[in-house]
């Protein structure tokens, strides 16, 4: 009996043991006889995530470069990368002088505080 | 692809580095102005001067009322490092709270109130001196740090006229 490869189970190959008043049962156990499970590498499940993952990266570039020409492609032209930067300046110098102007209030807040309260004044002369 | 994101990166890049500037300059302008500014004698009194809007006849009022205080001030703050070294010196060998101990404790605690009641008064005192507004703002400011307890929200901190 031919011991049924993997890469050896061609339909002619297979044909060829088939016999015409084959019942189905007699069919499967031919099929079973001759085509034990396969025994893979050890590295066919880290191949087949490698191949995943390119596939996923192939896809997620794929989608980035669709996004980027649909979306940001006026990013490309002068006026919008003026804009864009100049926006995000703005944006920016905005919430510095907004956060500068809480963390100052903070400060001298504190200043005026320490300054009435003789338990914080004590706390912070005592050494450590 | 990568151009577009360059530009993107670049542009965030510019906005952060305007919060970092705009942000730090501000703060090292704040701590110029309150360590070394040289025209008030109270750089302490700048919040107060800043947060209420003082006219400078409140200021001068509110300064000399700041300035009065100091002196009660002081001398609270010596007797609460005094209070703390001798509780440090009592607890730091006993393994059980001591009669000495135990005094040394009450009497902190009393200081602790005394400390309170001064400042209370030097709040309400203080605000007389500022519009109901002002002293509104300036009491639901100070007071919950002073009885070390949060206001009720809506709480009225004005009782004054």
């Amino acid at each position: 009996m031919p011991q049924c490869e993997f890469n050896l189970l061609t339909p002619y190959t297979f044909s060829e043991l088939i016999e015409p008043e084959m019942t189905d049962s007699e069919l499967t156990e031919l099929v079973r006889r001759n085509c034990p499970p396969p025994e893979f590498p050890t590295s066919f499940d880290r191949g087949v995530w490698q191949s995943i993952a390119v596939r996923e990266n192939r896809k997620f570039s794929l989608v980035m470069n669709r996004f980027i020409a649909e979306h940001l492609q006026w990013l490309l032209k002068p006026v919008g990368a003026t804009a864009i930067i100049a926006g995000t300046i703005l944006v920016g110098a905005s919430l510095g002088s907004l956060t500068s102007a809480r963390q100052s209030e903070t400060v001298l807040k504190a200043a005026y505080t320490a300054s009435i309260n003789p338990i914080l004044s004590a706390h912070s002369s005592s050494p450590q | 692809m990568i151009k577009a994101l360059i530009i993107l990166l670049a542009a965030l890049g510019a906005g952060g580095i305007a919060f970092f500037g705009i942000r730090d300059s501000g703060l090292a302008t704040t701590s110029l102005r309150f360590g070394h500014d040289g025209k008030s004698r109270l750089p302490e009194l700048e919040w107060l001067r800043t947060k209420l809007d003082l006219n400078s006849e409140q200021l001068a009022r509110v300064t000399e009322i700041h300035e009065a205080y100091r002196p009660t001030c002081e001398k609270l703050c010596m007797k609460v490092m005094a209070s703390h070294t001798k509780i440090k010196a009592l607890a730091r060998p006993e393994t059980t709270v001591s009669p000495e101990l135990e005094e040394a404790l009450k009497e902190h605690a009393l200081l602790h109130v005394e400390c309170q009641k001064a400042m209370l008064n030097h709040l309400h005192k203080t605000a007389s001196v500022l519009t109901r507004q002002q002293a509104q703002t300036y009491l639901e400011a100070l007071l919950p740090q002073i009885i070390e307890l949060p206001l009720e929200p809506g709480e009225d901190a004005h009782d004054h006229p």
